[in-house]
């Protein structure tokens, strides 16, 4: 692409005796990649105004490889056959190559200039962009999709045999579960989010109670609004409302952890050091949610019904007493219980989720970001259908 | 030739903990200018602050003429167009193809017609030894060395003055290495760009640097060519720095005597 030194120096030299004609544009100044707009405007409206014959002269300016592209392509366009070019630096000489074109003859300098001075020449490596037909890109679609999925539930199964193989084997073998590990993440992961799971669930407590209370009232019967709202708030506001809490919380933060671990080769680290990362990672943290997502709901289940007072309270005037003595003699302690069972099993969906998109990161940013999406989303899913399936057992057995 | 980097009693802090002591050095037009180094000696933390990313102590730094960091933010462009930068690891955006990565600036800050953009691209892809089909791949897909190379054609695509590059060939095997040498020697052939780059690979000094500095204990323990640098070394100065050991000797012991 770059003409040998000693040509360049005999074009350059050859500027002294050459005289460009007084209609000849003159380029002064720096032309870099960030020339403003005016400038280029100007220019090509400049060359528009030539036809056939164009002179050129390059006076102290400084451009780059983009300037002589940009020229060229207007040469090309304006229909110019003869373009004469002078210039005064070995640095644009160095770059003449690039305004070299098939639709126009170049002179540098007064002299003919082409390929053959030119020592390579990029043209010969053209690269296109694929195109692709939308028929293809469909079918290509749901193929890699059906592929994907197949490919996920079979990685889902050998993360759940192993995490079940290794849960037993530390279940006979206590000292395999890393207790300090299991505390943390109990601290982390569940009293860290009370504040939060806390709020949310005294907001949502009254926020419903509200809305039944007042129909409750209009069709005359206002203290079954207590009856309604508590069984409400213990059966499924209390675990459920805090479920999606910790969904949000901790299964995009152990995704994110243990993706980024495989990102900085930790993951493959510990696989060759023999250190099985379900004894030191899965386990501990689905454990943690399974130990601390009952005791949490018994926390929400209370702030839910207290929630549910105050709303009672200020919207139809029930005391707090007599709220009480309603729920005493109304709800059965099973419906706490109901609310409890459900609790394990959600932290147990909201761990493995997490932990199973974690390992499911491949080594880049990109996907880091993609799987703690989707493990959000897959651990609200799965919750929200185990819930249901809660609902539809304890209905059938009339609990 | 003149300074197109100078830096005056340069002292930086990382937290509390002191990086560099009043150091003084000046990198002239058109050359190659390496920083040398041990692990852990202040090598990226001198490149930070040359390239607005880690503001000095006290100490001032001209880029072109200008004290970069009394510059106020609204001009600090006109200096940063003017430099391109290539990290360590490439730092290419992760969601953008190769192609897309080289033109990202010009996309960005580029009035030029768009449509010549991806031609560039790809004549820097191909400068920098890189095969076309490379394009339409996203980050990756792409080899150490690889990233490596889109980072230099992305750093290259507008034509800096000056580049910077932090550890080339670190991580490169010892053919690639030298292919990259090469390159970076031919880049300020033909296009005169100055070129700042921090290495420890001795090789890079021998063969493509016009002159370094030895980073060590926090101050400038040498200043100058290799030739200077083994006279000086064969005199018995420079006892402890990364030179003296069995794989530096073979630079300094008896050459340039």
């Amino acid at each position: 692409m770059f003409v040998s030194d000693r040509e360049i120096q005999e074009i350059c030299t050859r500027f002294d005796t050459t005289t460009p004609p007084s209609n000849a544009i003159i380029i002064e100044g720096h032309w870099d990649s960030f020339v403003q707009k005016g400038y280029i405007v100007a220019l090509l409206s400049q060359v528009q105004k030539y036809s056939d014959e164009i002179h050129i002269v390059f006076k102290n300016a400084k451009v780059g490889i983009i300037f002589m592209l940009l020229l060229r392509d207007t040469l090309e366009r304006s229909e110019i056959k003869n373009v004469y070019v002078y210039v005064d630096k070995t640095q644009i000489i160095r770059l003449a190559s690039f305004i070299l074109s098939s639709s126009y003859t170049l002179f540098l300098n007064d002299v003919v200039y082409t390929d053959s001075k030119a020592l390579h020449h990029h043209s010969d490596h053209i690269y296109k962009l694929p195109r692709y037909n939308p028929f293809t890109l469909f079918f290509t679609f749901i193929g890699k999709w059906c592929c994907n999925f197949y490919q996920t539930a079979i990685s889902f199964f050998n993360f759940m045999g192993m995490f079940l193989h290794f849960f037993m084997r530390s279940c006979l073998k206590p000292s395999n579960f890393r207790f300090k590990s299991l505390v943390y993440h109990i601290y982390e992961q569940g009293f860290r989010a009370l504040p939060v799971g806390l709020v949310t669930s005294l907001i949502i407590g009254y926020a419903i109670t509200l809305q039944g209370a007042y129909q409750l009232n209009s069709m005359g019967v206002p203290i079954m609004s207590v009856d309604t709202t508590a069984k409400l708030a213990l059966r499924e506001m209390g675990p459920f409302i805090l479920a999606l809490v910790i969904a949000g919380r901790s299964a995009s933060s152990f995704t994110a952890q243990l993706g980024s671990m495989r990102l900085t080769e930790e993951l493959s680290a510990m696989q060759a050091m023999n250190l099985n990362i379900f004894y030191f990672l899965i386990i501990p943290r689905v454990l943690a949610l399974i130990i601390v997502m009952p005791l949490m709901v018994f926390a929400a289940d209370a702030i839910a019904l207290f929630g549910g007072m105050i709303a009672i309270k200020t919207s139809i005037n029930i005391g707090f007493e007599a709220y009480l003595e309603r729920f005493y003699e109304t709800v059965s302690i099973t419906h706490f219980w109901i609310g409890v069972v459900k609790a394990p099993v959600f932290g147990a969906i909201i761990g493995i989720v997490g932990c199973f998109r974690g390992l499911e990161c491949k080594g880049d940013t990109q996907s880091i970001g993609k799987m703690t999406t989707m493990s959000v989303v897959n651990a609200i899913f799965w919750i929200i259908m185990a819930n249901a399936i809660f609902s539809f057992i304890f209905t059938r057995y009339n609990l | 030739m003149s300074n197109i980097v100078e830096v005056r009693n340069l002292t930086t802090h990382y937290g509390s903990t002191l990086i560099h002591d009043s150091i003084s050095f000046n990198v002239q037009k058109g050359e190659i200018f390496s920083i040398l180094g041990g692990s852990g000696s202040g090598k990226t933390t001198l490149l930070h602050t040359l390239i607005f990313l880690h503001r000095p102590t006290s100490g001032t730094i001209n880029i072109l003429n200008t004290d970069i960091w009394t510059l106020k933010d609204s001009k600090k462009h006109t200096i940063m167009q003017k430099m391109g930068v290539v990290f360590q690891f490439g730092a290419l955006f992760s969601s953008l193809s190769v192609l897309e990565n080289v033109t990202s600036l010009l996309e960005e800050y580029s009035y030029f017609p768009s449509n010549l953009y991806p031609e560039i691209a790809k004549f820097w892809l191909h400068n920098v030894g890189l095969d076309l089909s490379v394009c339409n791949k996203y980050v990756n897909e792409l080899s150490g060395g690889m990233k490596k190379r889109v980072a230099l054609a992305r750093a290259l695509c507008t034509e800096p003055e000056i580049l910077f590059l932090d550890e080339p060939t670190s991580g490169l095997d010892p053919a690639s290495a030298c292919k990259f040498d090469n390159l970076i020697a031919s880049l300020k052939e033909k296009f005169g760009v100055t070129i700042v780059m921090i290495t420890h690979d001795l090789d890079s000094i021998k063969d493509v640097t016009d002159r370094f500095i030895l980073l060590d204990n926090k101050k400038i323990a040498f200043s100058g060519t290799l030739r200077e640098f083994a006279k000086e070394a064969n005199e018995g100065l420079h006892a402890n720095s990364l030179f003296h050991s069995t794989r530096g000797e073979k630079y300094w012991k008896n050459v340039g005597l």
